[in-house]
């Protein structure tokens, strides 16, 4: 055993996160962590989350108080391998906070990786993390979402793919005028997308509404998809909590789209004002509300789904993983012996949301399954 | 997102409104004038050069230049709001407003209501109001409390320019008359503006910090104050909320209570003068409406009551700033 010390710093959760918040510490100082273990709970302006120790070892001091704002890579914490001598740590602790300070001023500089593209004479807004790789991956966030849902995915799964998320014509930052609203219609565009940026070896990633947008994106761009991930998806059952949906349109306060968005987790103290704000700015944009209108009567007939995509789900001949939460009040769970051939995951403790509430798990799937 | 100061906001919101409905017109001193000067392509746009640029793209027949007289920018802009257009009139210092008092307060004001609902007067008054900048008591009073005290008028006063366009947008949609109140000292201020034109409704006040401890409530410029003072306070452990009002009239009482019911303990920064200003309006209402839940006296920070000296010394004792926040949180924290 050596006395090897390892910071643990402010997590960076999506490129536009800045700083964070310690909420509260889930170990004790002489706990031993193990790799994987929910170390501290963070906020973000987005969300709220629990931050897994990147490493193994005990846990020697907490440097980061709670409910103190800390930029990303600030040192909330040290690891080591056996417990070390009071010296030892503050010395390791001045060291980092030295290096540190220069290192902020070199990052000074902000980047939007924020990108867009014309499809269909629609300005398609994007992000692209990684590149050179040999796998694309591209991520259809759902209802009222745009590319930001994926914070916790994208730049984790960016090691292994170039990743893509894009916003859906009336959300986001795309263009938000549209013709209609219709499924084929926004899958036309996404195939369209995918043409234009020649994602082949393609995983394509759909949450909810997403979800059926990827299914029937895949009639243009068969050879270019090698599999699906599809998160709550639609069109697996009947039902579907429309006034979900009535709710989030007509909600303009940042009190009445608390009580819609809190619907979407299970545990709704994720939600904070920053992220309500978030999806307010982007609803109050001139038309949105209007595109979303367009769109949910295209998911809802008489209070039920209006399409249903078992068959073509089944009938698709490329791997097909179907994860939803046990506690999704948006859409209710389907029976998993109504699906032949397709791999199922449930996570428990989980809302409409998985890849927020549980990205760990989400994204443990998409890299092995 | 691409990121745009106060001024670029502002003038983003009127071109893009002006664009949307041809009965947008402009109406102030100096908005079409310098045009062709020295060194000038466009017109000055303004004293502040925040209009420059639209008179070139919308032409004389909507960005009327007007003489020096407050009176007739008023008068003009309340008729041709009453006959079917949407005017901006910019008042150029809201210290001006003496002038023109009775075309807003008497006549403006009033016609919704005393035509039976049957009059609209969709009429936005950009003004600049706000001490600091050196411009002695007759340009740098702050005067919003004269006109939330006025039924029948809206009172907008963005702190940064994401809030800026958006109000502005709104303001210049609502079918009634609204005083718009920008900060000189803030026309350089950046942040993320999104490109495509939106709205924030009024009555929403926005929660810039969040902490248990204390609330700080400020409007247009001392949100920033106040903002500065939480990040400080934060360093001693004390977690401030502060809530930006956003809209003095409509005034979101919900946001205020919600917030003095969590942390019991209130601090309100007003620039404005301190007797009769929105600071003690809003002590008022919390003192009625949410009593039971102080834990302290209800603290207002506002300038003392004396004209804005013109003495560079005296000015900065006399403008509220951050430490006073800081010493006055301390106090009603112990």
């Amino acid at each position: 055993m050596s006395d090897k010390i390892l910071p643990i710093t402010m997590p960076k959760w999506g490129l536009t996160m800045k700083e964070g918040v310690i909420v509260s510490w889930l170990k004790e100082v002489g706990d031993e962590i193990k790799k994987g273990d929910n170390l501290v709970e963070i906020e973000t302006e987005k969300v709220v989350n629990e931050f897994e120790s990147p490493e193994s070892g005990i846990l020697l001091k907490k440097i980061a108080e709670e409910n103190i704002k800390l930029n990303v890579g600030s040192l909330i914490g040290i690891l080591g391998e056996k417990i070390v001598d009071d010296n030892s740590i503050n010395e390791f602790v001045k060291e980092f906070q030295s290096n540190f300070q220069n290192q902020n001023i070199s990052e000074e500089d902000d980047i939007d990786l924020n990108k867009k593209i014309m499809i269909k004479d629609l300005e398609i807004n994007y992000m692209q993390i990684g590149e050179d790789k040999e796998k694309n991956i591209l991520f259809i966030h759902g209802f009222g979402g745009d590319l930001n849902n994926w914070v916790f995915n994208q730049e984790s799964l960016s090691n292994t793919f170039n990743t893509y998320a894009l916003d859906l014509p009336g959300h986001g930052l795309s263009h938000k005028i549209i013709e209609e609203g219709s499924i084929f219609y926004l899958a036309s565009i996404v195939s369209e997308f995918c043409k234009e940026l020649s994602l082949n070896n393609l995983t394509l990633v759909g949450h909810s509404l997403g979800a059926g947008i990827a299914i029937c994106a895949n009639e243009n761009i068969q050879d270019l998809i090698e599999r699906f991930i599809l998160i709550s998806p639609i069109g697996l059952t009947k039902e579907i909590n429309k006034s979900y949906l009535d709710n989030f349109i007509i909600a303009d306060s940042r009190r009445d789209l608390k009580k819609v968005l809190e619907e979407l987790y299970f545990d709704p103290s994720v939600i904070t004002r920053d992220m309500i704000n978030e999806v307010l700015k982007i609803k109050r944009i001139d038309n949105s509300v209007n595109a979303l209108s367009l769109i949910k009567d295209e998911i809802i007939n008489e209070g039920n789904q209006k399409n249903n995509y078992i068959k073509k789900i089944e009938e698709l001949e490329i791997p097909v993983n179907i994860i939803i939460g046990s506690n999704d009040k948006i859409i209710p769970n389907i029976d998993a012996s109504q699906l032949k051939k397709i791999n199922y995951f449930k996570l428990e403790n989980c809302g409409h949301m998985p890849h927020i509430e549980k990205s760990k798990e989400v994204n443990e799937i998409i890299l092995t399954k | 997102m691409p990121i745009k100061s106060y001024k670029e906001a502002i003038n983003e919101a009127i071109a893009q409104e002006m664009k949307r409905d041809e009965n947008v017109i402009l109406i102030g001193e100096d908005v079409a004038g310098g045009a062709g000067t020295n060194g000038e392509q466009d017109a000055w746009g303004g004293v502040m050069g925040v209009t420059k640029g639209l008179l070139s793209q919308f032409g004389r027949e909507r960005i009327i230049d007007t003489p020096i007289t407050e009176t007739a920018i008023l008068g003009m802009a309340s008729g041709a709001a009453l006959t079917g257009l949407r005017p901006i009139a910019e008042l150029m210092f809201v210290d001006f407003m003496g002038v023109c008092f009775d075309q807003i307060l008497n006549q403006t004001a009033k016609f919704r209501y005393m035509f039976g609902g049957k009059a609209i007067t969709p009429l936005t008054i950009r003004t600049m109001y706000g001490g600091g900048v050196r411009a002695a008591s007759q340009h740098s009073q702050c005067l919003y409390p004269i006109f939330t005290h006025v039924p029948g008028i809206k009172v907008v006063i963005p702190s940064g320019p994401y809030d800026a366009k958006g109000l502005l947008i709104k303001s210049i949609r609502d079918n009634d008359p609204v005083i718009f109140l920008e900060h000189k000292a803030m026309y350089d201020l950046t942040e993320d503006v999104p490109d495509e034109s939106y709205v924030i409704p009024f009555g929403e006040a926005n929660f810039t910090r969040e902490g248990k401890d204390i609330t700080l409530i400020g409007m247009g410029k001392t949100v920033s104050l106040c903002n500065n003072a939480a990040d400080l306070l934060k360093k001693d452990g004390v977690h401030a909320t502060v809530l930006d009002l956003r809209t003095l009239s409509p005034l979101d009482e919900d946001s205020i209570l919600e917030s003095a019911e969590e942390t019991g303990r209130i601090i309100i920064v007003d620039e404005s003068s301190p007797r009769c200003n929105i600071a003690t309006d809003i002590s008022a209402l919390i003192c009625d409406k949410s009593f039971s839940y102080l834990k302290a006296p209800i603290k207002m920070i506002s300038p003392p009551h004396t004209p804005v000296p013109f003495s560079p010394f005296l000015e900065d004792i006399y403008m509220p700033d951050e430490q006073a926040i800081i010493s006055t949180a301390k106090k009603i924290l112990n």
